[in-house]
């Protein structure tokens, strides 16, 4: 069964071609890496993927569902982390989780938010304003909203950009849990370590298409792999 | 649907009240235009001018402020963050118009006991007065808060507001002048029910356009 249907995906921004007939699936419970350089659409399509955007033509189902007509119960199957925060920095991380849990409806709220928070080596600055914090410490937090409501498909756009190490290695601790529980993830990176590290399957794009999809495997040579696509593209 | 549109105004007001980055100019910018008016009217003058002064006031006031409740989410690209959630744009226009709302209240609140003092008004109608007042701020809260999200992206944001706000928004000038007019000079609800229905329509009317069509504008 899949969880996204990608079908003729086409985005324009002018005369600029972001995407270029994109068709692909990716299965429930998969990680699916988009992998390509800076320009090549990998945000794009999460922007389209996430209902942020709408797309110039062709569809993108989630669930079964058209992006273009997103209904609340799909938006609340979604968790997004990008670099991009999406918090308030004159909210406390206690108020910008409460308020995202509401608007998604999870229930013991409190309780949620104090498990994350905790998770996350964030409870005890629960009260400080985000704009106190650092960029590993926002990023930190902004996986903890993207989690908070336990989405099905978790949505990763270069989620390490301006991470520590030691933010870096929770972050993939968390991703191994989402990945145990059977959520499909879709993981867009410029680092092949980070490949191999999280995904089942990757897609390399560049210049808004898809160049190849396959398997991720030991004994696949990433690196030889993807600069013969990308050079040759 | 009603508690996503409280959680997005409640969470605006708190970020002001904290803040102040808003209210505090708001405020300010009507004192000081308040005063400015008082000092330069000749008092002969006062009770035919003072309807038109007032509302300027707020007018200006309102250009400066009710865009905010979208620029900020924007400059902050917390505006996403909404758009991913599963809220109806109609809940987040709906959310940002009950902010503005209770913003120019408050400023009523303080401008306009201040404008009577300033200018030694004598409204014969008070509870009119204020009612018109009310009723015309909502209606300009409503079209403002619908339009300044379509120049949002714009670079000469702050100069289109008022460019595209004006045409759209003089029938609720024109109107609110003119019952906050006989409503000083002591006129009633009756000689003044034109003037309402017609706010009250145009801003019924402008309320649903925006609802049914506020996805377009939240588009990028």
């Amino acid at each position: 069964m899949n969880a996204i249907e990608v079908r003729n995906l086409v985005k324009r921004y002018g005369n600029f071609l972001a995407l270029n007939d994109v068709t692909f699936n990716v299965k429930k419970g998969e990680s699916f890496a988009l992998l390509g350089p800076n320009g090549a659409g990998k945000t794009t399509f999460v922007r389209i993927l996430s209902g942020q955007v709408k797309p110039t033509s062709g569809e993108v189902r989630v669930f079964g569902e058209n992006t273009r007509e997103f209904s609340k119960n799909v938006k609340k199957r979604l968790g997004v982390i990008s670099h991009n925060t999406f918090l308030y920095d004159d909210l406390s991380a206690w108020e910008n989780l409460g308020f995202y849990g509401k608007l998604y409806g999870v229930e013991s709220l409190d309780k949620k938010i104090k498990e994350i928070l905790s998770k996350m080596n964030l409870y005890e600055r629960a009260d400080d304003l985000v704009r106190n914090f650092s960029r590993g410490m926002k990023q930190r937090l902004a996986i903890a909203r993207a989690l908070l409501h336990s989405p099905d498909l978790v949505i990763l756009d270069e989620p390490t950009a301006g991470l520590d190490i030691q933010s870096r290695m929770e972050l993939f601790r968390l991703i191994d849990a989402i990945k145990a529980e059977n959520r499909t993830i879709v993981f867009t990176t410029h680092n092949l370590e980070e490949v191999y590290r999280v995904c089942d399957v990757v897609a390399i794009m560049n210049k808004g298409q898809v160049l190849e999809i396959t398997e991720v495997k030991e004994s696949l040579d990433l690196k030889e792999y993807y600069l013969s696509l990308v050079e040759g593209s | 649907m009603m508690q996503d549109i409280f959680e997005i105004a409640f969470k605006d007001l708190k970020i002001e009240f904290r803040t102040k980055n808003t209210i505090t100019f708001m405020i300010l910018f009507g004192l000081i235009t308040s005063m400015m008016f008082s000092i330069s009217v000749p008092l002969s003058a006062v009770r035919d001018v003072a309807p038109g002064l007032l509302w300027l006031v707020f007018l200006f006031v309102g250009l400066l402020g009710f865009s905010r409740a979208f620029l900020r989410e924007l400059e902050m690209g917390t505006l996403d963050g909404l758009k991913i959630a599963p809220v109806s744009p109609a809940d987040i226009l709906l959310g940002k118009i009950i902010y503005n709302l209770v913003l120019v209240l408050i400023i009523e609140l303080i401008v306009f006991p201040l404008f009577i003092g300033l200018f030694d008004l004598r409204v014969e109608n008070l509870f009119l007065a204020f009612g018109v007042i009310t009723l015309g701020n909502v209606g300009f809260v409503v079209v403002s808060s619908s339009l300044s999200p379509l120049v949002l992206k714009a670079k000469s944001r702050e100069l289109l507001i008022p460019i595209i706000l004006f045409p759209v928004i003089y029938p609720i000038i024109s109107s609110t002048i003119s019952a906050l007019s006989t409503a000083i000079k002591g006129g009633g609800l009756m000689d003044t029910s034109q003037e309402i229905v017609l706010i009250l329509s145009f801003t019924i009317i402008m309320l649903t356009v925006s609802l049914l069509t506020f996805d377009h504008a939240l588009e990028d």
